[in-house]
């Protein structure tokens, strides 16, 4: 038998589970807890992921998360929507913008507004998010919605904190957003949110 | 209260469906009625019995349909055992299968169902850590590991040990290690004896009980049997299963679970 195989495995770390795990007999697990030694695995859970898979998240680890990722970018100071949207427009080559409440009635718009108004564009858009939030319990808040027609887009942004119910900021554009664009954005509108009236 | 136990392993081809099926034999042989329940996408139970993957209905029509929990569970010739199949599951389905088994309540329904009717609920998970794995040990008792005896599966057991104690710690408290149960020995040859050797002289918790590498699994599985029900010579690997199902009963009586037997005795004569 070749006695020298057994040195090729590391089972410290196993041995230091079953230490938990095996139960001496008539007991039915240690009193005091084992400090184990980790091994050094990357943790997906831990905001460890790259943009192209994040999810779940809640408020504030979105915030953080978006905010590393986006280095050496300007912070804006937005006291109200619609300096916020404003700044969205500026940002992309939105022409148009609007922020709707919870309820879907708009509450600020700028651009080039359709004789119909948005109301019925942004109710559908929370509509959306709260049937697609349904569907998908586990995928976590929803972040943005691409809502493509003709040759435009709605681009619909989530804004909500932990206590309030949340804001939907639309912008009517051309061109797809890139999703670093999106972070950004959103990266904005979650800091200003406490300051926005 | 039913002993609810899992079988699972980070690497697939252990042998967790073969140890699944042949174990839950020898528990109904033994008289304690026992479910065997087939939450392995692959449907490797209903594989290993059924003709075609698609010949029982099971988990799959009771989600999908809501077919009460009775109606898919099918008796056996074995009275005291009785089986969950996978379903006539869609391949192209499983993704959401996972899903759904992971995210909902069908599994602590189902266990919730059954509990008063079985002392034994034999779960057989498929290979991985996956959602199901982690759905099947958030609602079991106990789990049982089996460790084939080969370099590869020696070094990912700690994986499956992490992630056992992972839910033990958060999830599920009352989960319990049966023990590691060496598989697809084979002492004649260096390689699997060493592993063997290692394992025993390395690890607490390795079970009395291995099952070894034989041609009669290959036997069983060709003919859609467990190993006990096999023509001929009453083979020696059947046996194994008993010796098994015994030390897990005693392990689990000795962890506080019921096993609806008592060391008590009655006193008798002899003359």
């Amino acid at each position: 038998m070749n006695e020298q195989s057994a040195n090729s495995y590391d089972l410290l770390q196993a041995q230091q589970l079953l230490n938990i795990l095996v139960p001496k007999p008539g007991s039915a697990a240690r009193e005091k807890p084992v400090q184990i030694d980790t091994p050094k695995y990357s943790r997906l859970s831990a905001g460890e992921l790259p943009n192209r898979v994040q999810q779940s998240r809640t408020t504030d680890e979105v915030a953080t998360v978006l905010v590393e990722e986006a280095p050496g970018m300007d912070l804006q100071d937005f006291d109200s929507w619609e300096s916020c949207i404003a700044w969205c427009m500026s940002s992309t080559r939105a022409e148009a913008s609007f922020v709707v409440d919870s309820q879907g009635f708009v509450i600020a718009s700028r651009g080039r507004i359709p004789s119909q108004g948005f109301e019925g564009a942004g109710a559908e858009l929370i509509c959306s998010i709260e049937q697609l939030e349904r569907i998908a319990p586990d995928a976590g808040k929803i972040l943005c919605l691409d809502v493509d027609f003709d040759k435009r887009r709605i681009v619909g942004f989530v804004a909500f904190s932990e206590d309030a119910p949340p804001y939907v900021i639309g912008l009517v554009a051309p061109d797809p957003l890139r999703i670093e664009m999106k972070h950004k954005i959103t990266q904005q509108i979650l800091q200003n949110l406490p300051n926005m009236d | 209260m039913a002993n609810v136990i899992s079988i699972v392993s980070s690497k697939g081809g252990t042998g967790k469906t073969t140890v699944a099926l042949n174990l839950a034999v020898a528990l109904a042989e033994k008289g304690d009625n026992t479910l065997l329940i087939d939450v392995d996408p692959l449907g490797a139970i209903g594989l290993s019995l059924a003709r075609s993957d698609a010949e029982w209905t099971g988990l799959a029509e009771y989600i999908t349909q809501k077919m009460p929990i009775e109606d898919v569970i099918i008796k056996t010739k074995l009275p005291q055992l009785s089986i969950l199949p996978r379903g006539r599951l869609d391949p192209l389905d499983i993704t959401l299968y996972e899903e759904i088994l992971h995210s909902s309540q069908t599994v602590p329904e189902i266990i919730a169902a059954v509990d008063g009717m079985y002392q034994y609920v034999i779960i057989d998970s498929p290979s991985g850590l996956g959602m199901i794995t982690r759905s099947a040990l958030s609602v079991s008792n106990f789990v049982l590991l089996p460790l084939q005896a080969e370099a590869l599966s020696l070094r990912s057991i700690q994986q499956t040990l992490r992630v056992i104690t992972h839910v033990k710690e958060n999830d599920n408290p009352k989960l319990q290690l049966l023990g590691i149960l060496a598989t697809m020995v084979q002492l004649h040859q260096d390689s699997s004896f060493n592993i063997l050797k290692t394992v025993w002289s390395s690890l607490s918790g390795v079970l009395e009980t291995y099952i070894p590498r034989a041609d009669v699994f290959a036997l069983a599985s060709d003919k859609g049997l467990p190993v006990a029900f096999l023509g001929g010579k009453y083979p020696p690997e059947a046996l194994r299963f008993e010796l098994l199902a015994t030390e897990i009963k005693k392990i689990i009586q000795e962890l506080g679970g019921m096993t609806g037997e008592s060391d008590e005795r009655t006193e008798r004569e002899l003359i």
